[in-house]
């Protein structure tokens, strides 16, 4: 298993490596029998919820937070992605490929105009 | 798409940089705060969930379904994601490095043959206990250690 090689450095992580990652997880546990699509969803909701709770407005980037919120942060953004990622599996859906179409369609749906950007780079 | 192979992994950085790009040909930088995304984010749960919010119980990979509610359903997840992707970013946050860290965490942990002996704790591994034992379910503020 991976996990002997202690914590990775910093590299490209694509999902796919998640939802292996997680799909092993969910078995070697006996917790696939709970994993439904709404479970998961539910799940998602909850872990939501707990994000930049009473911090008020922040700023980008976060100055002036201690190293524990951010840590606390980065575990909570990262339980909404996993369930994200676990989610999209169990329902037979690939995520990457699927966010890749909408950044497209998003693209078509909110086209460049001259007025808000001079350099009107495009995705094709 | 620039960049972009389709037969490649798809990866948080290059979903990152696609969406950081997308919002500055836009000039949308200005709106995208942590809190604004944060509540954009949580907009496109709530449509992630209409489309589950009637269909009571379904089994995974979904059969029955058609074709056009598995895009849709595709669509949602993916806003979801990106503005997941978005909010990490604006929080200087890397999102691959924290989830691998997280599953990793989580593995060791929770080894698989004393996984339910161990005491619940606030993780993505908390919630499968709480699962479980519905009666004894408790909020995660609940049991949330962090004090500000």
């Amino acid at each position: 298993m991976e996990y002997s090689n202690g914590f990775p450095s910093k590299r490209d992580v694509s999902l796919q490596e998640l939802s292996k990652r997680l799909d092993e997880f969910a078995k070697v546990k006996g917790w696939d029998q709970y994993h439904s699509p709404r479970n998961l969803l539910l799940a998602l909701v909850g872990e939501l919820s707990e994000i930049l709770q009473w911090k008020g407005e922040v700023a980008k980037g976060l100055p002036n937070w201690s190293s524990d919120d951010k840590e606390h942060l980065e575990e909570e953004l990262s339980d909404v992605l996993l369930y994200l990622v676990h989610l999209a599996d169990v329902c037979g859906l690939d995520l990457g490929q699927a966010a890749l179409t909408k950044i497209v369609k998003n693209a078509h749906k909110y086209p460049v105009t001259s007025t808000n950007y001079t350099n009107n780079s495009t995705y094709n | 798409m620039t960049g972009v192979a389709d037969e490649a992994p798809v990866t948080l950085d290059t979903l990152k940089q696609l969406m950081a790009q997308f919002a500055k040909e836009r000039d949308w930088d200005r709106f995208h705060s942590p809190r604004n995304l944060l509540l954009a984010l949580v907009g496109e749960v709530g449509e992630l969930s209409e489309i589950f919010q009637w269909k009571g119980e379904v089994p995974k990979g979904l059969p029955d379904w058609k074709e056009e509610e598995k895009v849709h359903l595709g669509e949602e997840l993916s806003d979801v994601l990106l503005y997941l992707v978005r909010l990490s970013d604006i929080c200087g946050v890397d999102l691959g490095k924290a989830a691998l860290r997280k599953v990793q965490l989580n593995a060791i942990k929770y080894p698989a043959k004393v996984c339910k002996e161990e005491e619940v704790v606030v993780s993505i591994s908390s919630n499968q206990e709480e699962e479980k034992n519905p009666s004894t379910n408790n909020n995660g503020t609940a049991t949330e250690s962090d004090a500000d």
